[in-house]
């Protein structure tokens, strides 16, 4: 039987021995360089977006609008959904379960920086479950934004995981959940969106959700919901029924979209397209 | 400097152990290198709010694990046929059992090298690694069971899971 500990230590111990690295000075000149690229390249992004936003509504001016997508569609009535912008009381249910979630931000954008905020959360009565959004607002020149959601039963009970950070130039992402009665689906979104469509698989009437405004220190929003789930058949197993995202403007034009996939890793991810 | 108080003793003291770490995951010794350093020169420009931490070294092995994932993925994006025809990884002297564990390591999917490693070689729970991988519990003792499947099948032992 190979010792895979032990052979793995003698591999670590031998780049320990004879890796080199420049210092520790080194690596400071290279974060001051890198601190600097990023602080150049958003002041250019921001450039670029200004002129090219007052190009793009010259030209929108002249021009005919996007066909809109539709009017919003109802919530399917298993999915009554009530969204919460702030916990009951200190010491609730809720505010244990945002806490425990600030504390998986926290990793995410260190110590000292500004305190993750509870975003919202949406609460099924059907289902006895809530998902919760939490966030940090990222800090000048961050060019990504530290945020988790996860769903709690009623009682409190659920899991977690640290938070990850997510590019702001992200439009659209997706994560959820699946089980046999229902699913969450959750992400972030462009501040241009008024709402997130979600169509499924099997072919029932689309959902449209709002979008939680995280507010103005955020370059993003959120969404978040629940949906009835195929408990399964056999020779069929339960899936995640969700399967393309539109986010979609005040005036009903799509602003992004994607399709979304399960990867191996047991987690969606959106693609975009 | 005030910000970077500390840093050059935190480095001293950890460089080595994180390369050790990466050089596993990334099956490059010079690569691993260049990981490192990348993620340490990350963690000097948030050293003021790092170095309260209980264990900084964490955050830092987690961007270093992050940065081998990205890298791995923009090279097999990049240069599929580079990585055949390209130079051979830059290996220390270690013995034959080691080196042939280095290379069956390569031919595992990254996420599947870093869970090893984390839990095998930094000797974390399964549940810190999910956590740093961002993956669930479950998924984390799947991704072992493959790695470790496929590990002893390439080292000639295909009878055994490794221990």
């Amino acid at each position: 039987m190979v010792d895979l500990r032990t052979h793995l230590q003698e591999l670590a111990d031998a780049a320990t021995r004879e890796g080199t690295t420049p210092g520790s000075a080194a690596a400071v000149r290279r974060g001051r360089q890198r601190r600097r690229r990023i602080a150049a390249a958003t002041a250019s992004l921001l450039v670029v977006a200004l002129v090219s936003g007052g190009l793009l509504s010259g030209r929108l001016a002249n021009r005919r609008e996007l066909p809109a997508v539709g009017p919003p569609a109802t919530l399917p009535p298993p999915a009554r959904l009530e969204l919460h912008r702030s916990v009951p009381g200190a010491g609730s249910v809720e505010d244990r379960m945002f806490k425990d979630l600030a504390s998986m931000v926290e990793p995410c954008v260190g110590r000292g920086s500004p305190a993750a905020e509870l975003i919202g959360y949406v609460r099924s009565p059907q289902y006895r479950r809530l998902v919760m959004v939490v966030a940090a607002p990222p800090e000048p020149g961050q060019v990504d934004v530290c945020w988790t959601a996860e769903m709690f039963e009623f009682g409190g009970a659920g899991s977690m995981r640290v938070a990850g950070a997510t590019p702001i130039d992200k439009p659209l992402t997706a994560d959820g959940t699946n089980s046999d009665r229902y699913g969450t689906v959750q992400g972030q979104v462009t501040k241009r969106a008024a709402r997130v469509r979600v169509e499924f698989h099997d072919g029932r009437r689309p959902l449209d959700l709002p979008v939680i405004d995280a507010g103005p220190r955020y370059p993003v929003n959120f969404y978040a919901a629940f949906f009835p789930q195929d408990p399964g058949r056999p020779g069929r197993p339960r899936a995640w029924e969700v399967a393309k995202l539109t986010a979609i403007d005040a005036a009903g034009r799509p602003v992004a979209g994607c399709a979304v996939e399960w990867t191996s890793g047991g987690d969606p991810q959106c693609r975009a397209g | 400097m005030a910000d970077t108080q500390g840093f050059e003793e935190f480095y001293t003291a950890t460089v080595g152990r994180l390369l050790g770490q990466l050089f596993p995951v990334t099956g490059d010794l010079h690569e691993a290198e260049e990981i490192v350093q990348e993620a340490f020169a990350r963690a000097s420009t948030r050293w003021a709010r790092l170095r309260d931490y209980d264990v900084p070294e964490a955050w830092v092995r987690r961007v270093a694990m992050n940065l081998a994932a990205d890298r791995g993925r923009r090279l097999q994006r990049q240069a599929r046929a580079l990585l055949r025809a390209g130079p051979p990884a830059s290996v220390p002297a270690v013995s034959v059992e080691a080196l042939a564990l280095a290379e069956a390591l390569r031919t595992l999917p990254m996420h599947q090298r870093q869970a090893i490693v984390l839990h095998h070689l930094v000797d974390l729970p399964v549940e810190e690694v999910a956590a740093i991988l961002g993956a669930r519990s479950g998924t984390i003792k799947s991704w072992l069971a493959r790695g470790r499947r496929t590990l002893a099948t390439r080292l000639g032992d295909p009878e055994e899971v490794l221990s």
